[in-house]
């Protein structure tokens, strides 16, 4: 067990012996560091990922390429964290530090295109459904092979 | 890419000239049927076929000139060019063959308005710009956004025959593995990000050293390479190609086949040769053992198809594999030399780009003709070996050019896909890819087969006894503009290859 877990199970410990909860929640977070958002981003693509796979209703999929698409965003947003304050000549001669934030920019554009790809995917999906009356995959066999 | 400081002058409008060209076209064949209502159909199709000739006469002017823009973000040098003349050339002609069912003037007695929506106009334009900027892009945030532009309207088409089930069936199987294999570049990209901080090419090119292993880094190539092998279809990741080329309108097949396939591999020759070179050493075994893999299984499962739409998707899912062997003779070229803003490409991408070329010709001609062979699209995508049987005595002219075309995919003399397959091999021959050369080669052989099992039966068959799907062609003129286009192509770059040799030699890669 790590020094993060056990630093959460002591403050835990704390609320649950009647200390303040919100300042407890607030030292616990303190110590998120970015491995935590890279960690609950694999599990979320892996979420989808898993989805993409076992689902057989094709809106399911769709939903479950969304929370892929989603947990890049959340990767760049984390790694933002450590590129955005870049050190560059300029922090030489003034001690400003320039941002360049170019993991949100890249979240805005893939929020646009997941909005984009589930707009043409849900009519795609919806006239599927009028002709074959099912959004199973498992429909969609008249070529195989 | 020196820095994210965005300012004004760093856009050079010249070099985003046919960009901004195409997407004027857009809103205007989007926005024209309001206005227009039943002249939309004659208007539109004009409209999108002087967008493009103004596209591509502004591609034309800044030839030789090298110019970029947004940081060099976005790099109009002459291999973009060449590649953006490809694709506007190929769209042209398919506006051209669409426009003939398309409008009530010109269409077929038989045709029965496949494209009964003029939407059909902006989603290709659209599909163009995808296919510039992937090919113009040196940022991984532009060449996913460009990869998306290209893909999603594409979804579209595929699904554009409204009567057709097996229409529906392939948008649905497109949109499907599509979307997933961007999830998987989106997230393949987040790693490069986390591990480089930048996401130029140059950047990238910077911060790849292989000496220091760098495991986001390398996590983060593997599923950007698995994205791209999505959208070209390499091997593991090609199930969904038969099915989608299949069921989708024969000209749209073409075009899929064609101009995504040549988009993708000007996007992975200047991703592989501009930004991870230095890491050859990593991924030329990957990259060949996919190579040998995608012509294996490619040329195998086309062996025993009978209808002719699924034996065309699986051979060029082993033209794709041949491809391959471009990026690998240019990791290893540029591995060795470094790559040089302004050098002239070497001999290996103007064999890729030859190659292509004579390619999509082969490919959208040999679509055109199923096309033209089946007025209805519902019967297209059921057409089979045995209703070609014997079509040399009922219409000599569509069998002889297919059989040109089919030669050409082959790879036979006086063909562009004989003197491209010949570069190539040659050259990676020259780099000391000597086991898999010998591998395409058989590749090849085997290839040949199926070729010439559609053309034996065209020339050597009686006609079947039951009724054929190709009874009646369409006997609309206009068809003419794709398949002779196509014929003049593929035996120009055949027997005087020369002329695109000499407009390749100058082709470089802009600083």
């Amino acid at each position: 067990m790590d020094n993060d877990s056990l630093y959460f199970l002591s403050n835990w410990a704390n609320v649950e012996s009647g200390g303040n909860a919100l300042l407890t929640m607030w030292n616990i977070f303190k110590h998120i560091s970015i491995h935590h958002y890279l960690t609950v981003a694999a599990i979320i693509f892996t979420i989808g990922f898993y989805g993409v796979i076992v689902r057989r209703n094709a809106i399911s999929i769709l939903m479950s390429i969304e929370l892929m698409l989603n947990a890049v965003n959340l990767n760049f947003v984390a790694f933002n964290q450590i590129w955005g304050l870049k050190i560059t000549r300029a922090a030489f001669t003034s001690n400003e530090d320039v941002l360049t934030p170019v993991g949100q920019i890249f979240t805005i554009f893939i929020i646009i295109i997941a909005a984009a790809e589930a707009a043409v995917g849900l009519a795609i999906v919806i006239a599927f459904y009028r002709q074959r009356h099912s959004v199973k995959v498992e429909d969609a066999d008249l070529m195989r092979w | 890419m020196t820095s994210m400081e965005f300012s004004p002058q760093t856009i050079d409008f010249t070099a985003i000239m046919p960009i901004i060209i195409i997407s004027a076209g857009i809103l205007v064949t989007l926005l024209l049927p309001f206005a227009a209502k039943g002249r939309a159909k004659i208007i539109n199709p004009l409209v999108a076929l002087i967008v493009l000739l103004a596209a591509f006469i502004s591609s034309a002017r800044i030839w030789d000139l090298g110019r970029a823009s947004f940081d060099g973000m976005y790099t109009a040098d002459n291999a973009t060019l060449f590649a953006s003349f490809i694709f506007i050339i190929v769209a042209f002609i398919t506006v051209i063959a669409i426009t003939a069912r398309y409008c009530p003037f010109l269409r077929s007695p038989d045709g029965e308005g496949l494209f009964a929506s003029p939407e059909v106009f902006p989603l290709m334009l659209t599909v163009v710009v995808g296919a510039i900027v992937m090919s113009a892009s040196r940022n991984l945030i532009l060449t996913f956004l460009a990869i998306e532009t290209l893909s999603i309207p594409l979804y579209v088409l595929a699904g554009m025959n409204l009567s057709s089930e097996r229409s529906k069936e392939a948008s649905l199987k497109y949109f499907l593995t599509g979307a997933f294999a961007s999830g998987f570049l989106a997230y393949g990209i987040s790693l490069i990000y986390g591990a480089v901080g930048k996401l130029g090419y140059h950047a990238i090119l910077d911060a790849c050293s292989p000496t220091a292993a760098d495991y986001t880094l390398y996590a983060g190539l593997a599923l950007v390479a698995v994205g791209f092998g999505f959208k070209v279809a390499l091997v593991p990741f090609h199930a969904w190609v038969p099915d989608v080329y299949q069921g989708s309108p024969a000209l749209i097949s073409g075009f899929m086949a064609s101009l995504v396939k040549a988009a993708g591999f000007t996007a992975i020759l200047r991703f592989f040769g501009e930004g991870i070179v230095p890491l050859y050493g990593i991924w030329w075994v990957a990259i060949a053992i996919i190579a040998a893999l995608t012509m294996t299984v490619g040329n195998l499962m086309a062996l025993n198809q009978i209808v002719l739409k699924r034996l065309l998707a699986y051979s060029s899912i082993a033209h794709a594999g041949y491809l391959l062997l471009a990026v690998l003779i240019i990791g290893k070229e540029w591995s060795e030399k470094g790559v040089t803003a302004g050098a002239p490409l070497g001999d290996a991408m103007q064999c890729a780009f030859f190659y292509l070329a004579g390619y999509v010709f082969a490919i959208i001609g040999s679509f055109a003709i199923i096309w033209w062979l089946t007025p209805s699209d519902k019967e297209g995508a059921l057409l089979e070996i045995d209703d070609v049987r014997g079509l040399n005595d009922r219409h000599p002219l569509h069998a002889a050019l297919f059989a040109l075309f089919l030669f050409s995919l082959a790879g036979f003399p006086i063909t562009a896909g004989f003197l491209g397959k010949f570069f190539l091999f040659a050259s990676a021959l020259s780099h000391g890819f000597i086991l898999l050369v010998v591998f395409a080669l058989l590749n090849a052989v085997l290839s040949a087969y199926y070729y010439l099992k559609i053309i034996v039966a065209m020339y050597m068959k009686s006609a079947p006894e039951h009724a054929s799907l190709c009874e009646e062609p369409s006997p609309n003129p206009w068809i003419y503009a794709v398949v002779w286009t196509c014929t003049l192509a593929t035996l120009w770059l055949g027997i005087i290859p020369a002329s695109i040799l000499g407009l390749l030699g100058s082709v470089s890669v802009g600083g």
